[in-house]
């Protein structure tokens, strides 16, 4: 990943762009902060936010006109209702608290500078360059420092208000002269003394001198305030519009800027773009915001502590989260996408040392619903998959995280699970079904009855495919695993003569979509719909639909799948999150693979948030739903209700089990396999190796164990055939225990077992397995 | 070197099927991701194999793993 890869990443994600408040106001005053403390009744630190931004807080605090009211996200004339009323607040603050941050003392610059004018915009000029340690003289032209803030009454703006302010300006290296003559000949001199001279026309004195001898006010430039004359800066003139005070604030604030440039000699227009009001990107829904008028003011001259901490309570708080809102992975981490593309960032940078995401990089379901909320389509999943194929590549992604999904993939592309047939009984094939892993593992009953279902229905013969569809790989980041199983699929659909595929599994048909374009594949659903319902079909009852998340972008198999449910009698309710925002089960790009926690969360949201029973259309979605309890029929279920298993919770652990059977996925598959290879085409089955003829006996809470810590009776099968054939094993002469370790791969296992009297059964008392490596005894 | 004195207690009686030889406390080497460990284990005297027992495995083991893999 390069730097400008996350450049761009960062760009889209507009969480920590500012509030429209913030960005609308021209000095750029933390509003959120401010009304947060005040909600919370913390006077005096939201003083202290305004006091950080706002030179004069005493001042501008109680007279600024607040163009940030009018962009408040309330105030949005379409769903908003009404502005939070932040220059109230900020007035109420400033005159129930004194308190502000302690300005701590900074080394003096190697330059001086003068500030010509008693306004708000000179003593702003004067207040910024003085905090950095610039020493300034201020020159007021009139006897009284002031400028236009002389003219607000008392009960606006108190002469000691101004004072207290005054006094702090005074403690700054910031000399002030008043009743000074100022004429174009003193401000050449000024030019000659000073790296910089700003002139705030805000002073009703100002407004004698002829200007116009000094610098030609049209041609003052609107960002630097410079006047054309090198070093001589001007700004906030009267005119005919109404005084503003926070555009004075401005002026004086972006001359100061320029007079320590000007000192520096570095551009005076470099980078200045954010100075001022801009428009912010930050987008903030108002979908969930109860809608309040302002809190009314008992006295109209201003908030009491109650009613500012009332009316600050009204704040939003703005930011977008649309993505975190709806997704219990990325809510995990604490963050939002533009923090974890940087956290991404660094860790595939890391040379030595920690490489702190990992778990996220793993954990993502790539499910999209990140980038279907997003108003700028940041897809984690993307991010997630290029990531991991950039572990992948530097060798650096652990082996613990996809080793199971991988050897899944192995033995689903090994000659025990694939067959590729044509139709058994024509020899034609026109169409093939290709059932998919999670079918074919969990309910190998109801692969078989689809299929003569369809070859029933169905003109000009239909074959069969079983393979995987390689989407475990590109979850894994494995393009090398990846590219090798889509030539076999490739391979298999050319020998049984291109012919059009009808897929079970909606994972399949996004990833043929993506890798093989050139086969002509339609979803199960699509293809049943027009067709006659099997003998017995349907049900009843009221069903929450799951959409399948491979399925977000295809409106015509959810259609078909709303349509088949409506045909079996059933009336569905739509889950909270459907159709094109639809939720993942927590399988979807290995995430329950990688980190089963992450998938627990992310079912029992979605089991909590809408109400049971549950109607799936994909064989994963069914299983994993179900493993925190929640009944979860597949639509096949309705289809061949002869064959439905009980609704209950499939398996704890959807990755390994099936159902309540004994068999695990692998195994069902291979029979399944077998079994249609037998009674369709009279294939006879291949010897059986000698681990596979192994009789294991598990007790319940056994094989539980056994499950939940991956491990499949195939490897069991494996350690005690490689202790039988070899005698390297453990004996436990008081018991007559044995105890045997295999390592196939990158997993040890460790089985404890003993033979059962006579025969080729062997009792299984635990299992276990680790990734250490045996290095060997001293 | 790692002692865990209480779980190789457990794995007493157990002998070595090939030497027929009882366990005894051993320093055994574990490797993972470039890290190397010495851990006291039940080995056999003559030929060296040992074991890791399912409480080590599932618990000390599985977090040194877990920590080197950042997770």
């Amino acid at each position: 990943m390069e730097q400008k890869d996350l450049r761009r990443w960062e760009w889209l994600c507009i969480q920590e762009e500012p509030p429209l408040c913030q960005a609308a106001c021209p000095i750029h005053v933390d509003v959120r902060l401010f009304t947060r403390h005040l909600a919370a009744g913390k006077v005096d630190e939201a003083r202290k936010v305004l006091a950080k931004t706002m030179p004069l807080s005493g001042v501008l605090g109680r007279i600024c006109d607040h163009p940030c009211e009018n962009a408040c996200r309330r105030a949005d004339p379409e769903d908003g209702d009404e502005g939070i009323r932040i220059g109230s607040l900020e007035r109420a603050c400033v005159i129930q608290s004194d308190a502000r941050p302690r300005s701590l003392p900074v080394p003096p610059k190697n330059f001086t500078a003068a500030v010509v004018g008693g306004g708000l915009s000179a003593l702003t000029a004067a207040w910024d360059l003085g905090r950095k340690g610039v020493r300034v003289s201020l020159l007021v032209p009139e006897r009284e420092i002031g400028g236009v803030l002389l003219a607000y009454p008392e009960s606006v703006l108190p002469a000691e208000a101004l004072a207290r302010e005054l006094e702090l300006l005074k403690a700054m290296p910031v000399t002030i002269e008043t009743d000074v003559a100022i004429d174009a000949d003193r401000i050449q001199r000024l030019l000659d003394e000073h790296a910089g001279v700003y002139l705030g026309l805000d002073s009703l004195a100002l407004s004698d001198i002829h200007v116009d001898l000094v610098f030609d006010i049209k041609a003052l430039d609107p960002v630097s305030r410079s006047t054309g004359r090198p070093g001589l800066f001007a700004g906030a003139p009267l005119g005919s519009t109404p005084f503003s005070p926070i555009q004075a604030v401005l002026h004086g604030r972006q001359a100061a800027l320029s007079i320590e440039r000007t000192a520096q000699n570095v551009s005076l227009s470099a980078s200045r773009e954010k100075e001022g009001p801009f428009e912010t990107r930050l987008f903030t829904s108002m979908a969930d915001v109860e809608h309040a008028p302002a809190t009314p003011m008992a006295d109209p001259g201003g908030y009491t502590p109650e009613e500012a901490r009332a009316e600050a309570a009204r704040c939003i708080q703005c930011e977008c989260k649309e993505c975190v809102k709806v997704c219990p992975y990325l809510a995990h981490f604490k963050g939002y996408p533009k923090k974890y593309a940087r956290e991404i960032y660094n860790n595939l940078s890391v040379v030595h040392g920690l490489r702190a995401a990992n778990t996220m990089i793993e954990s993502c379901s790539n499910c999209g619903l990140c980038a279907e909320v997003c108003p700028n389509d940041f897809h984690m999943g993307t991010l997630c998959l290029m990531a991991r194929r950039e572990m992948v590549r530097q060798d650096k992604m652990p082996a613990s995280a996809f080793d199971f999904a991988l050897r899944d993939l192995d033995f689903n592309v090994s000659s025990k699970a694939t067959l590729a047939k044509p139709d058994p009984d024509t020899g034609a094939c026109e169409w093939a079904f290709v059932p998919g892993c999670q079918l074919a593992g969990a309910t190998p009953e109801l692969v078989r009855a689809t299929y003569d279902h369809l070859r029933a229905g169905l003109e000009g013969g239909v074959g069969l495919l079983m393979h995987c569809c390689g989407a475990p790989a590109e979850w894994a980041g494995r393009k090398d695993v990846l590219a090798n199983v889509t030539e076999s699929f490739r391979a298999l659909w050319k020998e049984l003569g291109e012919p059009k595929l009808v897929l079970a599994c909606t994972t399949c048909l996004q990833t043929f979509a993506d890798l093989l374009p050139e086969i002509p594949c339609t979803s199960l659903w699509e293809v049943l719909e027009p067709m006659d319902l099997p003998e017995g079909a349907g049900g009843e009852g009221v069903y929450t639909l799951h959409d399948p998340c491979t399925s977000r972008y295809l409106a015509a198999v959810q259609n078909s799948a709303r349509t088949m449910a409506g045909r079996l009698g059933v009336t569905l309710r739509d889950a909270d999150l459907t159709g094109v925002n639809t939720e993942c089960c927590g399988f979807g790009g290995l995430m329950e693979c990688a980190n089963p926690a992450m998938a627990t969360k992310v079912v029992e949201r979605r089991t909590t948030d809408n109400p049971s029973p549950f109607l799936a259309y994909c064989a994963m979605c069914r299983d994993s739903l179900s493993r925190q309890g929640a009944p979860v029929v597949h639509m096949l279920d309705l289809l061949f209700p002869g064959l439905a298993r009980n609704p209950e919770p499939a398996s704890p652990n959807p990755l390994v089990r099936s159902g309540p059977g004994p068999a695990d996925k692998h195994e069902n598959r291979a029979r399944l396999r077998a079994q249609l290879a037998k009674e369709l085409w009279n294939e006879e089955q291949g010897p059986m190796e000698k681990y596979e003829e192994i009789e294991l006996i598990l007790e319940p809470e056994v094989q539980s164990a056994v499950d939940e810590r991956r491990i499949l009776a195939e490897d069991i099968r494996r350690a005690i055939a490689h202790a039988e054939e070899t005698g390297r094993s453990m004996k436990h002469p008081e018991s007559g225990r044995f105890l045997v370790s295999h390592q196939p791969a990158a997993v040890t296992y460790w089985v404890e077992y003993a033979p059962e009297p006579g025969g080729q059964a062997f009792r299984v008392y635990r299992a276990w397995s680790h990734r250490m490596i045996l290095q060997g005894a001293q | 070197m790692q002692h865990f004195p209480e779980i190789i207690a457990r794995y007493e009686g157990w002998v070595c099927q090939k030497c027929n030889e009882p366990l005894v406390p051993g320093k055994t080497q574990l490797a993972y991701l470039g890290s190397v460990f010495d851990v006291e284990l039940p080995v056999c005297p003559k030929c060296g194999m040992f074991i890791v027992p399912e409480e080590l495995a599932m618990g000390k083991i599985l977090e040194v793993e877990q920590v080197l893999e950042d997770k």
